[in-house]
């Protein structure tokens, strides 16, 4: 058996080693179109923030210790068209075109920052950042410049705008929505959040989309509905979009462009499966499917289509949805859906919210949660965290909960260690699962 | 246009000559299809041979036989004539065309001509056709894409699918889980309880709109400038809240042009109900060109009926039916007309036809004034409006009618008076919009048919109409007259 993987990022690479593990006989090539493989797409703020201390640290695993693996990788290779008739890609390497047979063929070519709607996105002067080239621009960008102006109020957007504040760098922001990481938090979550980064001189424009981005001799002009606003460079920070070029017209697409996989992550076309950023991940809360850009979803699909990829076996159980991450002193977390979106839900909620000190002996520091649960039968639903202690882990017990089914009344029996220094009496997640009445 | 249009000569007759088999009861004379299609004996038969091989394809459930004096035409009674209308729409080269360049946004020639099979010459000849079909919608085809206003694109879409798509076809490929979940949003946020239909229309207004989101480059020029005045409305806002929630959800880049794109759908193409957007009513701008020009009209019929006073449910369902038409009208350009104008109007009277005529072309009037368009020539979207003002006015009218109340008093010998009591009632039994009853002191009546001469002495009553004891069809007459005269 032949197995093609393209893309050697945390989809690709992981497909790649489940599949060897499995598939002991099988021929694994993996077609990766940069110079090197697994770069981590957030390195431009771990370097920033003085996390790590050059670029080359950003990467995640090496080609040496794939190939010690026998998986063939191939560099500096970009697939260009595929053909499901005669099972076959084509790919450019050094401006030669090389054409090879697959068996089985994994599309797990991600995501790319950039926009269909926006003019002027060839711009030198926005910052981007998800590849070692653009993060290398991007560290020249932030080196040579003051005045910043993110496009985007997400998760990108805010651990950008956190890295530029601790540059001494000005900060705007502008979100079409009426307020930050609107996808993740409900607004009077993150309301300290919000404050804090005013307090520390980010101006916001809400309400706001960017038609245009124009350079105008030093300076970028980002044009709004409402507002020109001027500074020395742009950050993109929209959510990214499937990378999928040289797809097969045949294989089928969801409407917003994504290739549509079953529960086995296998598109309309036998042999052809698909995973990470490509692909519309199956919702952990109900039947339906969404775009969610999470390293974990490509690593969690990595493993999954292994096992699929000579018969439908394991289904991929879905994404719930979880992130975490440190901005402006405040770790913020949160899985499941918000109060906001449960509009979308066919069912009645109720949510829950609970404040307490972040340990017995220490009383200053508090942690804030808040529960989304079904208010019929009592299935988790959601949680966000917001605190100034890391409590970015407890996010994990939530999401499991949801991908376990779990009600309330369990969540509130749940078993947890106690220890003064370290922990409460009472677990804040089993508090949360502890309703009024 | 029709959508009919989209045929070739060949198809359209045969469609026709089915059109005219459902409409004279599924048995015509060959002689009347051929005269009334205005065609020759040999292209009838070619048509109907055409026809038959047709249809062959639905196994009996729907076939046409000819002897040569008469053609029939047989259905199946789970089968619908509409299927094979649809079928001769989706199979046209001009549909699929335009269904080609829906899915796939971009074109070029060789691509387009070998997916379709048709040489590049009678490519060109179909866009150039298609062309000059859309052009009432201001859209056009032009270089392996479709150009003109956003909302117009999606409006001539909708149109065209909403005929073309099935119930069944709806159940199965529009009832998405994420249409069903957007379904939720709107009912949720918008506090609205949405019926089948509106469901229906979401759905696939929401299939057309997530595929044309990602195309770069839509033109917003028009919508921009209608939308000024609604920038503070409430329910504006509200859309736009749920829009880019929603389409966070997806790998679909929201321009700020979306969401007036779905509040301008939501509100004028018959997805609110009446109670909805009654709500919604309340709280609307009133200074928007839609709030004004319904207000206008309103009034102007409400004038028009008085001193007779419609009740307030009456009023709503007005209100409700002239703003779905005056943001039809403000908001969009071109029409697909799916029946044919004259047919819907069950005229009562001729006099009846002429004011209702008239007064649906005021109302157009005034409002094409109030919206500031000044066409020379009338536009089919234009006159698709003044068909709807009539048909609104119709209810109206029908409504208000209900209202007229008869009374018969006649001052005859009991047995006498008996037997034209009942004449009359049996007489006017078909009449629309009116109660008769035996007349009864100190009740109001609208009219009263008496033989008592002098008329003042119904002092509670707006008309009397004197019959004497030989009551005939000219009495008969006169009385439909006054009555339809009542109603106006
Ligand atoms: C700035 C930024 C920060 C992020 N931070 C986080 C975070 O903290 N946590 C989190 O969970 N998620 C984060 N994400 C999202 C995360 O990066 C993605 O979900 C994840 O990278 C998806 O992995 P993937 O393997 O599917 O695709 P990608 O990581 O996009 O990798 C695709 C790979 O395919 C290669 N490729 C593309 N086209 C071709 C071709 N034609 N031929 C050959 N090779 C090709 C690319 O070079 C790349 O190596 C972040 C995203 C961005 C943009």
């Amino acid at each position: 058996m032949r197995i093609i993987i393209i893309g050697g990022s945390f989809a690709g690479i992981t497909a790649a080693l489940t599949a060897r593990k499995k598939y002991k006989e099988a021929a694994i090539i993996l077609l990766e179109k940069e110079e090197k493989i697994g770069f981590i797409p957030g390195t431009l703020y771990s370097l920033l923030n003085g996390e790590i201390d050059s670029l080359e640290e950003g990467y995640f695993i090496t080609v040496e210790e794939l190939e010690r693996l026998a998986i063939q990788v191939q560099l500096n290779a970009t697939v260009e068209s595929m053909d499901t008739n005669s099972q076959k890609v084509t790919y450019n390497i050094f401006h030669q075109s090389v054409t090879i047979p697959y068996d089985k063929l994994i599309l797990a070519t991600g995501s790319v920052q950039d926009s269909y709607q926006v003019k002027g996105m060839e711009s030198n002067k926005i910052v981007k950042y998800k590849t070692i080239e653009k993060t290398r621009v991007a560290l020249e960008l932030v080196e040579k410049n003051q005045v910043f102006t993110i496009v985007g109020g997400g998760q990108i957007g805010l651990e950008m705008a956190d890295a530029l504040i601790n540059q001494k760098k000005h900060v705007q922001l502008i979100e079409s929505m009426n307020g930050l990481v609107a996808k993740y938090f409900d607004q009077e979550m993150i309301a300290p959040l919000l404050k804090e980064m005013e307090n520390q001189g980010v101006t916001f424009y809400f309400d706001e989309t960017v038609k245009e981005i124009e350079e105008i001799e030093e300076t970028v002009i980002l044009k709004t509905q409402n507002h020109v606003i001027e500074s020395d460079c742009a950050v993109f920070a929209l959510s990214v979009k499937p990378n999928i070029p040289y797809l097969d017209p045949k294989v089928r697409r969801h409407e917003d462009g994504s290739v549509l996989v079953d529960k086995y992550l296998k598109t309309s076309i036998e042999n052809v499966f698909a995973i990470g950023d490509t692909i519309q991940m199956q919702s952990s809360l109900s039947n339906e499917t969404f775009y969610i850009s999470l390293v974990n979803n490509a690593v969690r699909t990595g493993i999954v289509v292994a096992d699929n990829l000579v018969h439908s076996q394991t289904p991929f159980i879905g994404s719930a949805r979880t992130i975490g991450t440190k901005v402006f002193g405040y770790y913020i977390a949160s899985t499941g859906m918000t109060e906001a979106e449960s509009i979308f839900f066919d069912q009645k909620i109720a949510v829950r919210h609970v404040s307490q000190p972040i340990s017995l002996f220490n009383k200053q520091q508090t942690i804030n949660g808040k529960l989304i649960y079904n208010a019929v039968s009592g299935k988790i639903l959601g949680a966000q965290f917001i605190s100034k202690t890391n409590i970015l882990e407890k996010i994990n017990t939530l999401s499991l909960s949801i991908q376990m089914g779990l009600t309330v009344s369990e969540l509130a029996q749940k078993d947890y260690f106690f220890h003064p220094a370290w922990s409460t009496v009472y677990d804040i997640t089993n508090q949360l699962g502890l309703m009024k009445d | 246009m029709r959508i009919e249009d989209f045929l070739e000569k060949r198809e359209a007759f045969q469609v026709a000559i089915l059109k005219k088999l459902i409409l004279e009861g599924g048995r015509v004379s060959y002689e009347k299809l051929r005269k009334d299609l205005n065609i020759t004996k040999a292209s009838l038969a070619n048509y109907l041979e055409d026809i038959t091989i047709y249809l062959e394809e639905y196994q009996g459930d729907c076939q046409v036989d000819s002897d040569g004096v008469f053609v029939e035409l047989f259905l199946t009674p789970h089968f619908s004539i509409m299927t094979v209308y649809i079928n001769y729409v989706k199979r046209s080269l001009k549909y699929q065309l335009i269904d080609y360049i829906f899915n796939y946004q971009e074109f070029t020639v060789i691509e387009i001509s070998n997916d379709l099979s048709i040489s590049e010459s009678s490519l060109f000849r179909k866009i150039k056709e298609l062309n000059s079909l859309l052009k009432e919608f201001n859209i056009k085809i032009k270089n392996g894409r479709i150009y003109g206003e956003e909302l117009q694109i999606r409006y001539f879409y909708f149109q065209v699918f909403w005929f073309l798509t099935t119930y069944e076809e709806y159940q199965e490929v529009l009832l998405t889980n994420q249409n069903q979940s957007l379904i939720n949003g709107f009912e949720k946020e918008l506090d609205i309880k949405l019926n089948d239909l509106s469901r229906r229309r979401i759905s696939l207004w929401f299939m057309i709109s997530k595929k044309r989101a990602s195309v770069s480059k839509k033109a917003y020029k028009n919508i921009v400038q209608k939308m000024i005045p609604y920038k503070e409305d409430y329910l504006n806002k509200q859309v736009r809240k749920l829009i880019l929630l929603y389409f966070s959800r997806y790998s679909i880049e929201v321009e700020e042009e979306e969401s007036m794109i779905h509040f301008i759908f939501l509100t004028t193409q018959s997805v609110l109900s009446e109670k909805a957007f009654i709500e919604y009513d309340l709280v609307r701008s009133r200074r928007t060109p839609t709030a004004l020009v319904d207000t206008l009209l309103r009034e102007t019929i409400l004038l028009y009926y008085l001193p007779t006073k419609p009740s307030i449910a009456l009023e709503r369902k007005l209100t409700f039916y002239l703003s779905q038409i005056n943001g039809t009208l403000y908001f969009f350009e071109g029409a697909l007309e799916l029946k044919d104008s004259q047919e819907f109007m069950a005229k009562e009277s001729k006099t009846w036809g002429e004011n209702l005529q008239a007064l649906s072309e005021q109302l157009l009037k005034t409002a094409l004034e109030t919206i500031n368009e000044s066409n020379s020539s009338r536009s089919s979207l234009e006159k698709l409006t003044l068909v709807e003002y009539s048909t609104v006015l119709s209810i109206v009218d029908f409504t208000i009618s209900k209202e007229l109340i008869i009374g018969i008093d006649l001052d005859l010998m009991e047995m006498h008076a008996e037997i034209l009591t009942q004449t009359l009632m049996l007489n006017l039994k078909n009449v629309i919009g009116i109660t008769v009853e035996k007349y009864r002191e100190h009740h109001t009546y609208d009219l009263v048919i008496t033989t008592n001469l002098s008329s003042r002495f119904y002092t509670r009553a707006t008309e009397t109409y004197i019959v004497s004891e030989q009551f005939s069809k000219f009495d008969l007459n006169q009385i439909k007259t006054r009555i339809n005269e009542l109603k106006i």
